[in-house]
């Protein structure tokens, strides 16, 4: 796994100005694209295949703020693994909606408005949280305080986990939504 | 897949020109002094036609290729040894393309790696055809810049797959040409487009060419052209234009005389023909009559702007959705487009301006010229790759997402579209059973769930040492090089030994035959060659022709008639001995000619210079 903070010589922060990553993947571009090696000699040519196979790799993680989180976290060792547990905020909501679908559909579509927007409040706190933890996490950074900054990483990692499980949840509601359209 | 080229580069190996290789037109540019500038071809044109007529030159079988406006002007009159529109044909395989082959006057057939066109009693690959095309416009260059010219850019419309960019390399190499870089055409055009810098911000390239649509995403800044997303649909171009006026006059012929055009080659290429006329008329006036003769009656139909467009709108509208998908990937609003640049010939039409205006919401810029830009693009981007313009720079991506087969005939994604290039993916591979010995990988490239419904690259087994099952391991390297073209590495885990990996490519000449054609290619040179002797030959003697034909009024007022009548018989003996390719034999022939018409030439110059002593 290569890092993709040095390859484009940014620190490692969540928060990144992405105007500077451009320049930076530009500047970068012009030296090592196999472009400037055509008439070089072949190790010149691999080389700078292999170079710029790994910037543009980097650069792409990067500049997707998603991307760019599960990057820093594998960094740091942290796997984040699919969350298989219905959010406890959620799980009333959820099954009641279930029960509504197979017994009263006529019910079901009020019942779904209330756990759409259950749901859109929780997903909406679980990013506020997110963000919050990648600001404290760059703040630690900044002061290199390392146990601190483990220790958010962590917590971000396990947010995440459960949003992960929101995503399948969002497809779910999209699938339940087109059905009853039919 | 690539095959590997072991060309190297030298510097000194003269200029590096840019090649657009189009559906119906090619071009040669090369850029001077920091400009690009198209070469001629050898017929002193801009644009070379991208048709391929085999003339049976000496009855012996050997036909020889004619390459451009010379082989149009037998689209008609010798529409079986015609080939047209190949580039449909590159790097596809026969159930691909089984669609297209009624609509052409040309026989297509299934071959090895790729469908063959049937000429007389001899198949060629549509690498070749295209080869020949590509070695049209390295003369072209030669004769153009007075020195040999062995590298080339080559364009591709940014759409097409692995297969048809090897294909199109391939054919650069039969040609030839040592191929450095294959580019997209939009991308290209859009070298030409920001060339001098003072465009910068996202724009769209619409490239609606003869038989390929593509657009592209770019944004402009700081001398660096980077490629957002594309889209494209490599069966879309003017010639599905034409194929609808065709459609038209068929069925009208039919229900008039009963019979179908569709069904003799000399007919359907008339129809294609006056189709294509028709269609250009109509870019420039409101009404165009399309006219062909078919079986000795005159077809004649009256078109106005008004129907044609009727008629072309919903093949038009095709370029609607690739054009949304490419702006919804590189994440992008209609609205936060600079400009939307029109190229290729068919953006000429009104009703192609209109739909892109649809499309993007805004004034297309009709700036660039429609037919040359992709190729001054190629000029500059050769220009790029010799290190004289260290100013400019291309980021482009790899238009289809590339995977592999995975259980239950589902493809599995390695490298998504759109993914900038050069870029790898690695994938680790390990046994299900004890003591297997090979690992069965199959590549495709497509957008589909299903590997059935993407296309096929190549397959490879991976030879692994044997183990109890799951601990042998090998990662394989794809790698997307930037040319858009894949190679594949294989690396032992245990040993940490590189190993070579044996690709099956599903289409594309194999290396045999390759080999074979390379070899055939010095045969041709030297038919070539000769065929160029002859030509320049029959150039010579015409001086000669025209002035005994001058003379020969004179000829019984200041000869016996025995010199007079020596002289018809030697002009007649020439004459006869241009029609055939005998180099040689013309020249004697010339010679004899002048021999015999030297006391003529004389008495006459006599004659005229003491009238001027008068």
């Amino acid at each position: 796994m290569i890092d993709c903070f040095s390859a484009l010589g940014v620190k490692r922060r969540f928060a990144l100005d992405s105007a500077d990553l451009e320049r930076r993947y530009y500047q970068i571009s012009r030296e090592i694209h196999p472009d400037r090696f055509t008439t070089g000699g072949a190790d010149a040519q691999r080389l700078s295949l292999e170079k710029m196979s790994d910037l543009n790799q980097a650069y792409r993680t990067l500049k997707d703020p998603v991307y760019r989180r599960s990057h820093l976290l594998e960094l740091e060792g942290l796997v984040v693994s699919q969350g298989s547990q219905i959010p406890m905020e959620l799980a009333e909501g959820w099954f009641e909606l279930q029960d509504a679908l197979m017994e009263d559909p006529g019910a079901a579509q009020a019942k779904l408005a209330q756990f759409e927007a259950e749901f859109a409040a929780l997903k909406q706190t679980r990013e506020r949280q997110i963000a919050e933890l990648e600001r404290q996490a760059d703040l630690e950074a900044e002061r290199v305080h390392l146990d601190a900054y483990r220790a958010i990483l962590a917590q971000i990692a396990e947010v995440i986990r459960q949003e992960s499980y929101l995503s399948s949840m969002e497809r779910d509601i999209e699938r339940i939504k087109a059905q009853r359209a039919h | 897949m690539a095959i590997q080229i072991g060309q190297k580069s030298d510097p000194t190996a003269g200029p590096i020109v840019g090649i657009d290789l189009g559906t119906t037109h090619s071009l040669v540019a090369i850029v001077r002094d920091g400009k690009p500038e198209v070469l001629m071809s050898r017929e002193g044109r801009r644009l070379l036609p991208s048709i391929v007529s085999f003339i049976d030159g000496d009855g012996r079988g050997a036909a020889h290729p004619v390459v451009g406006y010379a082989a149009k002007a037998k689209k008609v009159r010798d529409a079986s040894h015609t080939v047209f529109s190949v580039k449909r044909l590159l790097g596809k395989g026969f159930a691909d393309i089984e669609a297209e082959s009624g609509k052409l006057p040309y026989e297509i057939t299934p071959g090895e790696g790729g469908v063959r066109v049937r000429v007389g009693d001899r198949l060629y690959s549509a690498v070749e055809i295209s080869a020949m095309i590509l070695h049209e416009l390295k003369l072209s260059a030669e004769k153009a810049l007075g020195g040999p010219v062995t590298r080339a850019v080559i364009t591709v419309p940014a759409y097409f797959n692995d297969s048809q960019r090897q294909a199109t390399r391939t054919a650069g190499r039969l040609a030839g040409l040592d191929v450095l870089r294959i580019v997209n055409e939009p991308t290209a055009a859009s070298l030409a487009y920001g060339l001098d810098r003072k465009k910068e911000g996202l724009i769209a390239v619409y490239d609606l060419g003869g038989g390929t649509f593509d657009v592209s995403i770019l944004k402009l800044r700081d001398g660096v052209f980077e490629v957002l997303a594309t889209n494209g649909d490599t069966t879309l171009g003017g010639d599905d234009l034409d194929q609808a006026l065709v459609r038209v006059a068929a069925q009208e012929i039919g229900e008039r005389w009963g019979i179908n055009p569709m069904a003799d080659p000399g007919q359907l290429a008339a129809l294609l023909e006056a189709a294509e006329t028709t269609k250009i008329s109509l870019s420039e006036k409101p009404l165009a009559l399309f006219e062909a003769e078919i079986a000795g009656k005159k077809y004649s139909r009256e078109w106005t702007v008004k129907e044609f467009e009727s008629l072309i709108e919903p093949i038009l509208l095709r370029t609607r959705e690739p054009c949304l998908k490419a702006l919804k990937d590189a994440g992008l609003k209609p609205g936060d487009l600079s400009d939307v640049v029109l190229v290729g010939g068919p953006t000429r039409l009104s009703v192609v301006q209109r739909v892109a205006r649809e499309i993007f919401g805004r004034e297309p810029n009709t700036s660039m010229h429609p037919d040359e830009v992709v190729a001054a693009g190629a000029a500059i981007q050769a220009d790029i790759l010799a290190g004289n313009n260290r100013d400019l720079l291309l980021l482009d991506v790899v238009p289809l997402s590339l995977g592999i087969e995975i259980y239950g005939g589902l493809m599995s994604p390695l490298i998504s579209r759109n993914t900038p290039i050069p870029t790898v993916a690695r994938e680790r591979f390990t046994t299900f059973v004890d003591n297997q010995t090979a690992v069965d990988i199959h590549v495709l490239q497509g957008e589909r769930e299903r590997v059935a419904d993407n296309r096929s690259l190549a397959r490879f087994k991976l030879r692994v040492d044997p183990r109890p099952a799951g601990e042998a391991r090998v990662e394989v390297s794809f790698l997307i090089d930037a040319d858009g073209i894949l190679q594949v590495s294989a690396k032992n885990l245990q040993t940490g030994d590189e190993q070579s990996v044996e690709v099956r490519p599903s289409f594309g000449l194999s290396d045999t035959e390759i080999e074979r054609l390379l070899e055939e290619r010095a045969k041709y040179a030297e038919a070539d060659v000769e065929f160029r002797k002859l030509a320049e030959a029959r150039n010579e003697v015409e001086p000669a022709i025209r002035a005994a034909e001058k003379r020969l009024p004179d000829a019984d007022r200041l000869l016996t008639p025995a010199e007079a009548e020596l002289i018809r018989d030697r002009l007649a003996d020439l004459r006869k001995a241009l029609r055939q390719p005998d180099a040689q034999k013309i020249r004697q022939c010339a010679f004899l000619l002048d021999e015999a018409s030297r006391k003529l030439a004389d008495l006459i110059l006599k004659e005229a210079l003491a009238r001027g002593a008068e």
